[in-house]
């Protein structure tokens, strides 16, 4: 099969690979029929996450046509069509039982403090992603969901990972009604923050960026308040003032170890690897958010340590929310959604590549050209 | 009547220096900051408050009520390994799945069989994965030149879409940066010619 492989840093390339195989009685094989590049592959990309091995497949967003089962698996058959949420989760071990999906202890060999996820490094098991035609899908009995009626193809690509987080993010910022919420970064995960901020009752909803078409589009989407933080001298004390010197009740991370806007940060987490990425974004939220307010961090780092005002966090009185995303628990509150129409996923979706030009969507998508904001991947054999 | 304080948004690039706001008591937004597509009333925006309650929340409450008291909890079937897995200390023996996508290989692979003897507070864990990283690359650019598959930089990193998908402004400069390039090897060439000569 061809599949996107990794190369090192900025570098990736379509390779031909052996087709997946069933290794456990659980497994199923989906022909992918979308995927998408998600803004934590960027973190991949710039090889910011340890373990991450020449030839790896990226791809933790994507649907596609069940090909084939392992024995243990009866909930789906071959021939449908289903959503695979990016968590890989067996539904039953001590976290999964209680919800948490994201933490699954049954799927992951290589580190404890985070799950399996596909195409995400060997720091978090090793999966080949689906930035592919065919991929492995553990635990088929328990994680792929069939898209359901009335969900379009590209709103349930979007329902495995993207808008699922953000929605977790606003329901991890503790949102009561009135209360206004800072989101750093208007990508993917932020456009969504803001979105479902809203739904949680919101009172104000402020976006910050440094990419003027990406909060025009959040400004719309959201909606949202915008400023590019470029335009400040000072952004924390920028928002202490527009929050009448109180600070924001909740800040939400939405960025990561990629982020702008700090030359030292951006020296010692990107260029000398001296810390898991640039913690700018959390710097900024635990600053610019009141005393007693809640910080959410949903913008991925690496494992090992990050420059952050810790100092702040316990004076402040910051109650800190983080997690990677439960998928399976979203999904049903989140249809709803989507058939309302009170959150329209597909919307971001900006380019669309064949699978054969993938260098050119990371590129597009990483140096943010032609207003991309979701790039999705259309492997070959799709409409097979 | 006050002014308005959220003034049409500009770019950027387009505001003095000056306007950059942040010290003094001035209340004024940024130029950039704009509220235009907010209604003046929050509840009037579509869907406000359908999650309010948290009993609409699906992370609510955050732990779902469990029987299972063990790590793994109940499980039936395990992957049999056929390359060699690396597993955290931390973990009391392999999980019932895993991957298996790129197997340790090299002097990579011995990197990655020291980190895995850490535990995953140990910066000695990841700093040598993220080395074993960089060795594994260039491993495997000198393997691929062997094997007559060499990196093809220009086409992995897609240098041309920034051209391709650049606007005009973005061509421009790039054009400008070109030229300067081409001019300035051009100019080197002459000035090495003349002194040669002399």
């Amino acid at each position: 099969m061809k599949a996107m492989t990794y190369r090192g840093p900025f570098r990736v390339r379509v390779e031909e690979k052996p087709d997946p195989e069933i290794l456990h009685p659980n497994d199923a094989i989906i022909r992918v029929t979308r995927a998408a590049i998600c803004g934590s592959d960027i973190h991949l990309y710039h090889g910011l996450m340890p373990d991450l091995r020449i030839g790896h497949t990226f791809g933790h967003e994507f649907i596609g046509v069940v090909e084939e089962l392992g024995p243990n698996v009866d909930n789906l058959k071959i021939g449908d069509k289903v959503l695979v949420p990016f968590n890989v989760c067996c539904g039953t071990c001590y976290f999964c039982s209680r919800g948490l999906y994201g933490n699954c202890h049954n799927t992951n060999p290589n580190a404890t403090a985070i799950g399996g996820i596909y195409g995400y490094s060997h720091t978090c098991g090793g999966y080949d992603g689906g930035q592919a035609e065919y991929v492995r899908v553990p635990f088929a009995n328990f994680g792929p969901e069939k898209i359901p009626e009335g969900i379009s193809d590209d709103d349930a690509l979007l329902l495995t990972d993207a808008c699922p987080t953000g929605y977790h993010a606003a329901q991890m910022a503790d949102i009561k009604e009135g209360q206004t919420v800072l989101i750093f970064g208007a990508g993917p995960i932020g456009i969504f923050a803001a979105r479902s901020a809203w739904l949680m009752g919101a009172g104000r909803v402020i976006v910050t960026d440094h990419l003027d078409y990406r909060l025009d589009f959040i400004s719309r989407y959201g909606p949202a308040e915008t400023v590019n933080f470029t335009h400040l001298k000072d952004p924390i004390v920028y928002f202490k003032k527009i929050t009448d010197y109180i600070g924001a009740d909740a800040a939400i991370d939405a960025v990561g170890c990629d982020a702008s806007g700090s030359m030292l940060q951006a020296l010692m987490g990107f260029h000398l690897k001296a810390q898991a990425g640039n913690a700018v974004a959390l710097h900024w939220a635990i600053n610019s958010v009141r005393k007693g307010g809640t910080v959410v961090i949903i913008g991925a780092y690496g494992p090992p340590m990050n420059l952050a005002p810790i100092g702040s966090l316990m004076n402040k009185g910051i109650t800190v929310h983080a997690n990677q995303c439960p998928v399976k628990r979203q999904l049903p509150r989140l249809y709803e959604h989507v058939r309302n129409g009170l959150i329209k996923p597909s919307e971001i979706i900006t380019h669309r590549f064949p699978l054969e030009d993938i260098a050119e969507g990371y590129r597009v998508f990483t140096s943010k050209l032609d207003g991309c904001i979701k790039p999705v991947i259309i492997p070959h054999r799709a409409a097979a | 009547m006050t002014a308005n304080p959220y003034p049409e948004e500009r770019k950027w690039y387009e505001s003095p220096k000056s306007a950059k706001r942040a010290l003094g008591d001035d209340p004024a937004p940024a130029p950039s900051h704009s509220n235009r597509n907010v209604p003046p009333n929050y509840r009037d925006i579509r869907g406000w408050g359908a999650d309010l309650d948290p009993a609409n929340r699906p992370m609510f409450p955050k732990e779902l009520p469990s029987d299972v008291t063990t790590a793994r909890g109940e499980v039936r079937d395990w992957q049999t390994p056929t390359m060699k897995i690396h597993m955290s200390v931390e973990h009391p023996n392999l999980t019932p799945v895993f991957g298996t996508s790129c197997p340790p290989k090299g002097l990579s692979g011995l990197l990655r069989d020291y980190a895995y003897q850490f535990g995953e507070g140990s910066n000695r864990h990841w700093m040598t994965l993220v080395l074993a990283d960089r060795v594994d690359m260039i491993e495997s650019m000198v393997s691929d030149a062997f094997r007559g598959r060499g990196d093809n930089y220009i086409a992995e990193k897609a240098w041309s879409a920034n051209w391709k998908y650049a606007d005009d402004a973005q061509r421009r400069r790039y054009a400008t940066i070109a030229a300067a390039a081409v001019g300035g090897i051009v100019a080197a060439m002459l000035l090495r010619k003349v002194f040669i000569r002399r």
